[in-house]
């Protein structure tokens, strides 16, 4: 009952989203803004797309935290957290498309692709892989050795494939 | 429905949708660089290809075009073929022409790598460098009665000046 009652809240939420916006139009136009701004300062696209693919992950777990708050730590369907999570990425990167800042006329690219959309894919995968490991490294020694041990490891992460990024495009590798 | 089954569906759903985008992604990426750089992979190198290995952009004070081609030749239309010839063809392109030369400025080709315009017009000509400066051009010889043929040869002049590894096609967007 509670998963009809998920799904019919979800496919009332599509039908009711109007058919040009996939995606919150006013969150569109923020990245917009931030990307322009990013590029004026003459930094990669891919590091901010990395960042606002860390942005979708953690906003997609947060999200799946809610849902099992409300279901008392049951998820409503296995995978759950994975489902939101490539839903998350792929109704933010098709909004950003919608929204003209893939292949628009300033892009960079890198290997023939956006490299805004390139920093998206890495920074979500980067974000999923650094919240397995700390459930990995949880799981094999039965505790945290850090507080906000997950946070940590993804923003390690984050910051040494930026600072790769940032070093590469000052010496012009990409 | 098995809820396994449901998550694993919807799973695979979303995992050929990212490979579909990121494929399609790709795709149209490439067609854009390729439309954007003419074939090159990115500005620097569609400029260097134009300008000879040192040069990266498009202006006059420093690169190839400024160290190979300005020899400081005195030109018959009375400028040097040097960067203050370039000022000169710059402040030229203020001066009016009248109706009966403006056929002869009309439609004259300053086709130039780095930007799309293609020839010049009456009004609302390009802004860049370089195409205010063959403006210019074309109205120092107009004034000085050359015919049409003898200012697209002087144009084609000055655009090798410009681009000696090559002008001969348009793409992308201009900042001089």
């Amino acid at each position: 009952m509670k998963l009809l009652m998920l799904l019919l809240f979800l496919a009332g939420i599509i039908i009711n989203i109007a058919p040009v916006y996939a995606h919150c139009p006013l969150c569109t136009a923020a990245t917009g803004a931030a990307v322009a701004v990013t590029r004026l300062y003459g930094i990669d696209d891919m590091i901010i797309g990395s960042l606002i693919g860390a942005f979708i992950i953690s906003t997609a777990l947060w999200f799946n935290n809610v849902l099992l708050k409300r279901n008392h730590r049951k998820a409503y369907l296995p995978m759950q957290q994975h489902i939101i999570s490539l839903a998350s990425f792929l109704l933010t990167a098709v909004s950003f498309y919608i929204g003209g800042l893939f292949n628009s006329p300033v892009s960079a690219y890198l290997v023939g692709v956006d490299k805004l959309f390139l920093g998206l894919l890495f920074g979500t995968f980067l974000t999923l892989f650094g919240f397995e490991l700390h459930q990995i490294i949880r799981k094999k020694h039965g505790k945290n050795h850090l507080p906000m041990q997950a946070i940590w490891i993804v923003m390690a992460l984050i910051i040494i494939f930026n600072a790769a990024i940032f070093l590469m495009a000052y010496f012009r590798v990409i | 429905m098995n809820k396994h089954i449901l998550s694993v569906f919807i799973i695979i759903v979303l995992m050929a949708s990212v490979t579909a985008m990121t494929v399609y992604m790709g795709i149209t990426g490439k067609a854009a660089a390729a439309q954007k750089y003419q074939g090159f992979s990115s500005y620097e190198e569609m400029m260097k290809a134009h300008h000879g290995p040192e040069g990266e952009g498009c202006g006059m004070e420093d690169g190839v075009s400024a160290k190979a081609n300005l020899t400081g030749e005195m030109l018959p239309y009375g400028i040097t073929l040097d960067l203050n010839g370039y000022n000169q063809l710059l402040k030229d392109d203020a001066e009016k022409l009248t109706q009966a030369e403006l056929p002869g400025y009309i439609g004259l080709n300053i086709l130039l790598p780095c930007c799309d315009v293609a020839t010049l017009q009456a009004t609302d000509n390009c802004q860049c460098g370089h195409h205010v400066a063959l403006s210019g051009l074309a109205k120092r010889m107009l004034k000085q009665n050359y015919n049409r043929t003898q200012i697209q040869q002087e144009i084609d002049r000055w655009k090798g000046v410009f681009y000696p590894n090559g002008a001969e096609s348009g793409a992308g967007s201009c900042n001089v």
